[in-house]
């Protein structure tokens, strides 16, 4: 259920993406109205996650939307709407990861809209799952800003890597190489608390 | 397969993205190997504790405000920049060019059937010239060949300065008036430097290129692509500044409506004076060519393409100039002094007083005859 279906044109409306940016084009801004609402949570989770910081997250992910209607005009339908708008999604948030780094950063703590989605949690349960995620945001955090990228669009957003690769531009087999290189860094990271968990366990 | 091998394809493993001959490798090496083994649980976790992290709703009213501030930047460019952006790129200039040619040329040709039809009494359009605030008001333009023939219909209205033939008073006079202005003229006049802009880049110019005064040539028929502020240079000054921002498009030329002139001069170029203005000419073009992709194009297409099927006259060209309203009698001396005015109809003495006091620029209309053809 996490999982989004960007992959594909969407066509929930009836019209695909690829038939809205032609009439945004066209000067239709009303179209826009309609990709934003489709793609507006895919893109806020993935910025989110990139920063940790929930109103930097929607702060940046306006700019994304924002840039992608300037640059409407080149998007050239060659591609999926939703994967141009990843690749302006991902050098946003890195640039933006960049500034929060180099002033002194404070570790936003996951907020408590996450517990909402699970079916009634006890409160231990609660305090467990967020200690947990807590946890794997900071070492997301930690990662560089293109592997955490990479972990992001294919753990979590479910996208194929023929799509990464194309977000990233970079080739497939760059793709593969860097999604494990990124997974063990943070595996590395969440080590030790896994093994203390175990240990609980 | 050595440990280090097989965790290279752990994720591809984890994926369930390896082929069999490596997968049953990989899955040998697991099953006798626990550090390998440990290691993919460990990256399992890994990756299922990405995939555990639950989907967040973005801020209430997100999509809104992203519109709010679309809309915002959507009012800064003009509409037709973003419709062109994803053209402008492609299409090369030289076709633009040729679409701009192609109007033109059934433009002049709709011209020269009408002169050729009127013959020596060719009527004025009846209408008043309308202030330039009408025009940008969006007051459709007349269609030319439609004025003229009301201005036939209306007696009174029809003005009996013949552009076609030119009386023998009208030779006589300009030789007279010609000479003497030449020298007066030409002291005055010492930059020509956007004489031969973009437009009308060639030679055989017979207007006036000299003077302090600010007119500017529109060029017919090319102002429909451009829009206001975003003009490519196009558009000569008659010795005057070239002003950005000029390209009204309300007062575009095209081919079907064209705004009545406040006045209307039919001349003939004259060969023996302006050769000396010519050869600055020439080398004023020469250094602008590079820039003057489409207009030149256009001009050699508004020499050529008139069919000369009228032997007592030939139209070779027909140039607008917006001229502010006080220095119409410059250029008019100008235009006197290097070029033979056949023809002319200016602009009434009530409608200048008007004009110079809303200090509005006057429409000139200026009708270029072979002189060869004579």
């Amino acid at each position: 259920m996490n999982r989004s279906n960007q992959t594909e044109e969407m066509v929930a409306d009836g019209i695909s993406d690829a038939e809205c940016v032609r009439r945004v084009q066209r000067g239709e801004t009303d179209a826009f109205e309609t990709l934003v609402r489709r793609h507006e949570k895919t893109i806020f989770n993935l910025v989110y996650r990139m920063l940790g910081d929930a109103e930097e997250a929607a702060e940046v992910s306006q700019e994304v939307f924002l840039s992608a209607f300037r640059a409407a005009g080149q998007f050239r339908g060659d591609a999926n709407f939703s994967t141009w708008l990843y690749r302006i999604a991902i050098n946003h948030a890195s640039t933006r990861r960049k500034t929060l780094n180099s002033r002194q950063r404070k570790v936003v703590p996951i907020e408590s809209a996450d517990s909402l989605h699970d079916p009634q949690p006890g409160p231990l349960e609660i305090l467990e799952k967020q200690e947990i995620r807590e946890k794997v945001q900071f070492a997301l955090n930690q990662l560089e800003p293109d592997d955490a990228a990479v972990i992001l669009l294919r753990d979590m957003q479910d996208v194929s890597y023929n799509e990464v690769a194309h977000v990233l531009e970079i080739p497939v087999g760059t793709v593969k190489s860097r999604l494990h290189r990124a997974r063990q860094a943070l595996k590395s990271r969440l080590k030790s608390y896994f093994s203390a968990e175990r240990k609980a366990v | 397969m050595t440990c280090a091998e097989v965790q290279l394809l752990l994720s591809e493993y984890i994926e369930k993205s390896l082929d069999t001959i490596r997968l049953k490798a990989v899955e040998s090496h697991l099953l006798a190997c626990p550090g390998c083994r440990a290691e993919t649980e460990g990256l399992m976790d890994c990756i299922r504790q990405i995939s555990d992290l639950p989907l967040l709703d973005p801020p209430i009213g997100f999509t809104q405000r992203v519109m709010t501030h679309m809309r915002e930047i959507e009012t800064r460019p003009s509409w037709w920049r973003k419709v062109l952006a994803p053209v402008r790129v492609s299409v090369p200039i030289q076709a633009t060019a040729v679409v701009l040619v192609a109007v033109l040329a059934v433009f002049l040709y709709q011209k020269e059937s009408q002169i050729s039809e009127n013959g020596a009494s060719r009527s004025i359009p009846p209408t008043l010239p309308s202030p330039l605030s009408d025009n940008r008001s969006g007051t459709k333009l007349e269609e030319p060949t439609a004025a003229a023939q009301h201005g036939a219909d209306i007696p009174g209205q029809t003005n009996s300065k013949a552009t076609a033939i030119p009386s023998p008073n009208a030779e006589s006079r300009k030789k007279a008036s010609g000479a003497a202005l030449t020298e007066q003229a030409k002291p005055k006049t010492p930059s020509s430097t956007n004489v031969e802009a973009n437009s009308a880049g060639d030679i055989k110019d017979p207007l006036p290129r000299r003077g302090p005064i600010q007119a500017q040539e529109i060029a017919t028929g090319m102002e429909g692509l451009r829009s206001s502020g975003e003009g490519f240079g196009f558009g000569p000054t008659i010795g005057g500044s070239l002003r950005p921002g000029f390209f009204l498009p309300e007062r575009s030329l095209s081919p079907i409506t064209e705004p009545t002139a406040d006045a209307e001069f039919v001349v003939r170029r004259r060969e023996t004076p302006t050769r000396d203005q010519n050869g600055i000419a020439r080398s004023e073009s020469a250094r602008q060519s590079a820039e003057s992709d489409i207009a030149p194009a256009v001009a050699k297409q508004t020499l050529a393409s008139p069919p000369s099927q009228s032997s007592s006259m030939a139209v070779r060209e027909i140039r607008w100039f917006a001229v502010p309203a006080d220095q119409y009698e410059q250029f008019r001396k100008d235009l006197v002094s290097e070029t033979t005015i056949d023809s002319e109809k200016t602009i009434g003495v009530s409608e200048r007083d008007f004009a110079l006091k809303s200090n509005r620029e006057l429409l000139i209309k200026v009708i270029i005859v072979s002189a060869a053809e004579r």
